[in-house]
């Protein structure tokens, strides 16, 4: 089975979102279009799980590709479910021409189709090339709202993701340099370099491991370089900044994984440890104060994400199997429940018209079927049982202790305290309460609720699961794809 | 040897960015750069077993000599602007800095390829072309200086690609064209953009989104 039937789904349904004219049947060419994604990623993952890598015409998808591909997909089909609501409400008080729907769902479609084209690069170059592509492909879907808060988020997220993707390229040259140098031929292909890592001048690898993390750590929201995100996820659509937050800074950490397994057998893990424990917890130590100040809450969602990413960076950092084991699945689980909070916060925009948190009061009994979900993911983001983060996050944080880093361990654990209460403190408010002000006239369409509860139960209910209870399948999964990352198996 | 003078004229033009006001002088000097290091590519390809870098070489003249600046262009007559107004380092303090910059760059990558000195002084120009191109985007007001820092650091991966001669498969080298090509462009409609909500391309303006 070729791996490029991958992107057919996506690139078809961008094309026939361009070319129809109705607003209506373009919604539902997104949505099957999304649902056959969805298939084909789930059908090429179970035969990757069952026979091995898929490899054909510069592409290779093995199982920590199909694991990113599957969650992609995943959440697209949510997000593109959820964006129904969104544009009809937009239309009503917009005012939207007819065009807006071919722009709003060809880009959402492309934007797909550039994040697959990541976990199936197995050439780095080419790897560099996609995630530029979804900076490229979504940056009007951020701009969006065409007012001038969106102009300027959507002007600092191209400028600043570019600028650092192109200090990535630098590293990924320099790697390419150190590989010619060890001999073995021209390649860029990830294979290739996982066999002469260990032959590599650590010197050079040192330096463009360097320029790696930063350049695709300003793409996965790590601090210090984390500065567009909250300005483009708190100003995108709110499908969009589902997608971006829960797909775009998972696409980017892949990236950041796939290097630090090919630094690894040439640095070891004394190094890359010391890397990925700075960043993740630089990252943990900026967002926790902007999320106890937070006063719009698509912005303390997108503080929170800086958050998690930072938290991933740090399992990196501590590097035991269990631990990136434990990182892979916090992977999954933010990527669900981050999703659900930005496209329930979404449908509370819409209800009460505001973004400030202040503002906002009752969501429970305002908007029922919003803030129940809303209130759900934002528990599962602070790592309350019985969510997954929950258990991914003790699982981390278990092998910081046992691996003996006791100190960055402690930090990252009262890091985390903060952040929770920051967050619980936040979702309370806004969930229970006096409703205090006139709310906009416009309600959802109760007919139409199925586009808002399907896609909120595809999230929430494996997020509840995988706290409880993890598949054998999905266990083995995990460890195997621990086992790709730190070396010991190449799919 | 004319290698090396092109490799220098190319930094050259690096300060002469740095340097003008005139904006559009500014385009011509990272036109006139863009040509400089597209012909030390065309040089490399000509020696034996260089072949492929050929097409490289030309394309990039072709694209970041002329394609580019002319949009540029376009973009200015479209948004009526000339000159940049008041930077926010001032030029004799941006000189100075880029001079720093350069110096940094060269003391970081050359001690770590010794043995390959054509490498090593690729990679520090590449590094001082990167730096200057940031130093450009974080001094300058006009969202148009910001695209040509973006640009000029851009050049600096071209010198980087180039001292590894141009190994990497041709698939990416044209990827990273397009790529390139594409970024202009939305840059380019995110300026007009810019300029019909805030009646401004200063981007001082855009700073609104904080906390």
């Amino acid at each position: 089975m070729p791996v490029w039937l991958l992107l057919i789904a996506p690139v078809a349904t961008a094309a026939l979102c361009w070319i129809v004219e109705s607003p209506s049947l373009i919604t539902l060419i997104s949505v099957l279009g999304s649902v056959l994604c969805f298939a084909v990623c789930g059908w090429q993952s179970w035969s990757v799980l069952a026979g091995g890598p898929l490899v054909g015409s510069g592409l290779r998808l093995d199982a920590l590709g199909a694991y990113l591909a599957l969650i992609i997909s995943a959440i697209a089909l949510a997000a593109s479910l959820a964006s129904g609501e969104f544009m009809r409400h937009e239309a009503e008080s917009e005012k939207l021409g007819p065009d807006s729907w071919k722009v709003y769902y060809g880009l959402f479609h492309l934007f797909v189709a550039t994040m697959l084209l990541v976990p199936i690069a197995d050439n780095l170059g080419i790897l560099w090339v996609a995630v530029e592509a979804t900076t490229l492909s979504s940056a009007f879907l951020v701009g969006f709202h065409r007012h001038h808060h969106a102009v300027e988020a959507a002007w600092k997220y191209v400028i600043l993701c570019s600028v650092g993707l192109a200090f990535a390229l630098f590293g990924t040259i320099l790697l390419y340099y150190a590989g010619l140098q060890a001999g073995g031929g021209a390649s860029l292909s990830w294979t290739h370099f996982m066999e002469i890592s260990a032959r590599m001048d650590p010197k050079i690898v040192k330096l463009g491991l360097l320029f790696v993390v930063l350049g695709y750590g300003t793409k996965a929201g790590l601090a210090p370089m984390h500065t567009w995100l909250p300005d483009a996820h708190s100003q995108a659509p709110s499908p969009v900044s589902a997608m971006l937050s829960g797909v775009l800074l998972t696409s980017a950490f892949y990236a950041l994984v796939r290097f630090y397994a090919i630094a690894m057998p040439c640095l070891g893990p004394a190094f890359l440890s010391r890397v990925f424990l700075f960043f993740g917890l630089g990252s943990l130590a900026i967002a926790a104060p902007f999320i106890l100040v937070a006063r719009d809450y698509k912005r303390l969602l997108a503080y929170s994400s800086v958050e998690h990413m930072g938290f991933m960076a740090l399992g990196l950092g501590i590097g035991t199997p269990l631990a990136v084991y434990g990182t892979l699945l916090h992977l999954l689980c933010h990527a669900l429940a981050k999703s659900l909070a930005f496209l329930s916060a979404g449908r509370i925009l819409h209800a009460f018209g505001t973004r400030k948190i202040t503002k906002v009061a009752g969501a429970l009994s305002v908007a029922p079927e919003a803030g129940f979900f809303f209130l759900a993911a934002v528990l599962g983001l602070c790592g309350l049982p019985p969510f997954g983060i929950f258990l991914s996050e003790l699982i981390v944080l278990s092998q910081g202790f046992a691996s003996g880093r006791i100190l960055a361990s402690v930090a990252a654990g009262a890091l985390l305290v903060t952040v929770f209460a920051g967050l619980l403190y936040h979702a309370i408010g806004m969930s229970f309460g006096q409703v205090r002000r006139t709310l906009p006239a416009r309600r959802p369409d109760p007919r139409r609720l199925w586009e808002w509860m399907i896609p909120a139960a595809l999230l929430l209910v494996p997020l509840v699961l995988l706290g409880c209870w993890i598949p054998a399948a999905l266990d083995a999964w995990l460890s195997l794809m621990a086992r790709i990352v730190l070396g010991g198996s190449r799919g | 040897m004319t290698m090396t003078f092109l490799l220098a004229l190319s930094l050259v033009s690096a300060f002469g960015i740095l340097a003008f006001r005139s904006l559009h002088l500014v385009v011509r000097a990272y036109a006139a750069q863009s040509i400089f290091l597209g012909l030390a590519a065309l040089l490399l390809g000509m020696s034996p077993g260089h072949g492929h870098v050929l097409g490289v070489a030309v394309s990039a003249i072709l694209i970041k000599g002329f394609v580019i600046p002319w949009y540029l262009f376009q973009v200015m007559e479209e948004v009526r602007i000339q000159r940049e107004a008041e930077p926010f380092i001032s030029y004799p303090l941006s000189m100075i800095g880029a001079v720093g910059l350069a110096l940094l760059s060269y003391a970081v990558v050359e001690p770590i390829a010794v043995h390959d000195p054509f490498a090593a002084r690729g990679f520090a120009l590449a590094l001082t072309l990167m730096q200057l191109g940031l130093w450009l985007m974080v001094g300058r007001q006009k969202a148009l200086m910001q695209v040509v820092g973006l640009l000029v650091v851009e050049n600096g991966l071209f010198v980087a690609a180039l001292a590894t001669s141009f190994g990497m498969p041709m698939v990416v080298e044209l990827g990273l064209a397009f790529d390139l090509l594409v970024a202009v462009v939305v840059v380019g409609l995110l300026i007009f953009r810019i300029q019909s909500t805030f009646s401004s391309i200063n981007t001082e303006r855009l700073s609104r989104l904080r906390g």
